[in-house]
Formats: structure tokens, sequence, C-alpha cells
């Protein structure tokens, strides 16, 4: 078979390394031939590959460095601690039979009282804290960034604004793709949002749990 | 990027072709039913077995997306445990760790976020549990040099803010498929992003990686 003379773009020997799902067998074969006959594009992929083929080992090997076999066993009993208070605190703590009996005028007076002046309390704190946010944000950043470069741990490098930038731009140019593709969004995936949980609906939940 | 919860479409007959329940999933159906049985005791129990399968994975990436042991350690925790209590809406024709991974980010988005909103968003090295050694001195393994040591921390801190820099989707993406391996298919899964939307974050993520990175990409 004919060699491709056309040598592929860096993008494309990173879609075979990352095998890519979407190109046909037939131009996968294409580029794969084409790289055992061009010495300039294997040398290529290899400097494309190679690091994050080492990227990829050490960042597994630093997970499980601080994930250690001691540290999952502690992590496992700590969820099951916590799914023990929710499942028996499920099947044993009955609600006070003898708390029925008691009148609910007797109950219902000073606790509307209390919730009532705790409302106006917390309308007075927010309305509060609200103003002092809008003064000081610019103070509260500058004291953040100090705190921050004056910590004596040892801290790596902060992102600095410019990339931020960027990368903000570039996620707005992703965003209007997403938004393109999400007219022709697959149906199936529907299936996985409703089954899955949102995460503001449960902090509710999972912090009663805890 | 929170991922998306229950947009207003009809579910569909057939599925996508991702990969078809395994043993997961299988237990997942199991603590499910004994859910709805009213045997919670039983669930819990068998509940366990799927902590022990994905405990290790879990932490390995919500590690990677938080760079704090503690705080990474915790969302595998709330995720485990939102798990069980919505096990009822677990479709046991789907596979389970797609299900679950999505729970985990967006967990750990959310403490990105909230960590953002603190105005301490860093790439913060974790902190030593009582009666552990600290980060530094346990990091990386035996066998190293102190400079070989300095130097493979060095590289790591680097690439960690260099990953901290990518924009949301690009690192969500690029931690799934690099790290954790996953299909785009599957990333499609776990992140409701359309399968070529999932191959541009991936490789807008590689390519700013390694302008961020020069020669140590
Ligand atoms: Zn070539």
């Amino acid at each position: 078979m004919k060699l491709d003379r056309s040598h592929p773009a860096d993008d494309r020997l990173i879609a075979v390394y990352f095998g890519d799902e979407e190109a046909s067998e037939a131009d996968r074969r294409s580029v794969r031939q084409h790289l055992h006959g061009c010495e300039a594009c294997t040398w290529r992929y290899t400097e494309l590959t190679a690091p994050l083929e080492r990227l990829r080992r050490d960042a597994a090997s630093e997970a499980d460095e601080v994930f250690t076999s001691a540290r999952l066993d502690a992590q496992c009993a700590r969820i099951m601690g916590r799914l023990d208070a929710k499942t028996v605190g499920a099947r044993v703590v009955p609600f006070p039979i003898g708390a029925n009996r008691l009148s609910r005028a007797v109950i219902r007076r000073p606790v509307m009282r209390w919730v009532a002046a705790a409302a106006a309390a917390g309308l007075l704190v927010g309305l509060a804290a609200g103003r002092l946010i809008e003064s000081d944000r610019g103070r509260v950043a500058q004291v953040a960034q100090t705190a921050r470069t004056s910590a004596s741990a040892p801290r790596l490098p902060v992102p600095s604004p410019e990339p931020a930038v960027a990368a903000e731009s570039d996620e707005a140019t992703l965003t209007e793709i997403e938004a393109a593709a999400r007219s022709q969004r697959i149906p199936a995936l529907s299936v996985l949002d409703q089954m899955t949980p949102h995460l503001r609906q449960d902090a509710v939940l999972v912090r009663a749990i805890r | 990027m929170t991922l998306p919860d229950g947009p207003d479409e009809t579910l569909p007959v057939s599925l996508p072709d991702l990969p078809r329940p395994d043993e997961d999933s299988r237990i997942a159906a199991e603590v499910k039913a004994l859910v709805r049985e009213g045997n919670l005791e039983a669930a819990r129990d068998r509940f366990s077995a799927l902590v022990r399968r994905q405990q290790r994975r879990a932490s390995r990436i919500a590690y990677h997306f938080l760079r704090d042991a503690a705080d990474a350690d915790e969302a595998v925790q709330d995720s485990f445990i939102k798990v069980f209590s919505h096990i009822e809406s677990f479709r046991e024709d789907l596979p389970f760790e797609v299900w679950f991974t999505r729970i985990l980010i967006n967990g750990c988005l959310d403490r990105q976020k909230a960590r953002r909103r603190r105005g301490r968003w860093a790439v913060s090295l974790p902190e030593a549990e009582p009666g552990e050694r600290s980060w530094v001195e346990s990091v990386p393994a035996a066998g190293l040099s102190p400079e070989e040591a300095l130097l493979l921390r060095e590289r790591r801190a680097q690439i960690a803010a260099a990953v901290g820099k990518l924009p949301e989707r690009q690192r969500t993406v690029f931690l799934l498929c690099h790290y954790e391996g996953c299909s785009s298919r599957e990333v499609s899964g776990i992140t409701g992003l359309n399968e070529s939307t999932v191959r541009v974050h991936l490789f807008r993520a590689v390519r700013r990686l390694r302008s961020l990175l020069g020669g140590n990409l």
C-alpha cells in the first residue's frame, strides 16, 4: 500500500495516542503506516506522547502515595460509620410518642416567637453583612492576598491572573461549541442526568447524615 | 461546571454504547433491592463491597481535582453517602461507575468553587492527619535520594499548578481521559458533554499544558 506522504498534524498524533474513536479504522491505519515509514513523525510522536505517558504514571503513583492502604481503610470505616448513623437511626429511633400528647398551643407559641425573632435578627445581620461585603470587597481581597503570601508553609504558585483571563476566553469559546452541541445532545444521557442527584439539593441531606 | 441534572427530555428507549453493566453495577442493583425491601442494614453491608471496589479510584480522581488529601477524602466520603441515599434512582442497566464518577466530580467541582469563594484558591499541599508524617516528608516514595525527591516534588508542583490553570471543562476531561484512562464516550456519559466536545477539550488541554510546561511536558 502507498505511504501517506502528508505528515499528520500534532493533534492527529495525539488523537492516535488517545485512541481516537471517531477516526475510521482506515484513517488510523494510514497514520500508523505513515509513522512506520517516516522517521521525523515517529520522533515527533514519541516527543509528544512520552511526556504524557510519564505524566499519567506519575499522577497515579502520586495519588497512591497519599492514599495508602491504611488511609483507605480509615476512609471506608468513616463511610460505614456515617451510613450506620443513617441506617440504624432510621430503624431504631422512633418519634417520641409522648410528644404527641403535648398541646400544640404550648409548643407552638414560644417556638413561633423564637423563629420570628431569629428571622428578624438574621435579616438585620444579612443586611449589615451585605453592606460590609460591598464596601470591603477590595480590602478583603487584599487581606486574603497578604495571608497567602505570608503563609509559612511551602505553597505552590498561585495561578497568575493573565493565564486565567486567557483560560476564560477559551472557556467561552468552548461554551459556545457546547451550546451548539447541546442542540443535538445525546438523548440517552438524560437517563444519567435524571438519576444524578444534584449537589445543592443534597447538601442538607449529606450534612444530616454526617 | 456543574454537570447537568435532569433536562426535560423523555427517557430514551435505547442507551448509548456505554460499557455494559459490570460487577459494580450488579452490586449496586442488589443494594437498591435491599433498600427497597427496607433492609437497610443488609444494604449497608453490601454497599461496603462497592466502597471497597471504587474507593481507590475515587480517591485518586478527587485528589487530582482538589490537590488536598483531606478535602479529597471528604469528597469521596460524601459521594458514597450520596450514592447510598439515592440508590433507588440508580438504573441497573447503566454502568454504576459512570454514575458514581459523575456524582464524585460534581462534589469536587462544588468544593473547588467553595474554596475559590473563600478566597484561598491555590494548589495547596495536603495537611497531615494527627500522627501522620507531613505530605512533604511522606511524598514521594522511598528509594529516591533527597535531591531526586526534591526534583520530583518540584515537577509535581509545576504540573499541578499547570493543570490547575486549565479551564474547568478542560481540566475535568483531561483528568478523566488521561489520568483515569476513560474513553471519550465514558467521559461523555460522566460529564454530559458531547463526545466530540470531549475530544476538543482534551486536545486543548494537552496543547495548553505543553505551552505552560514547556520542556516539562
Ligand atoms: Zn511524516
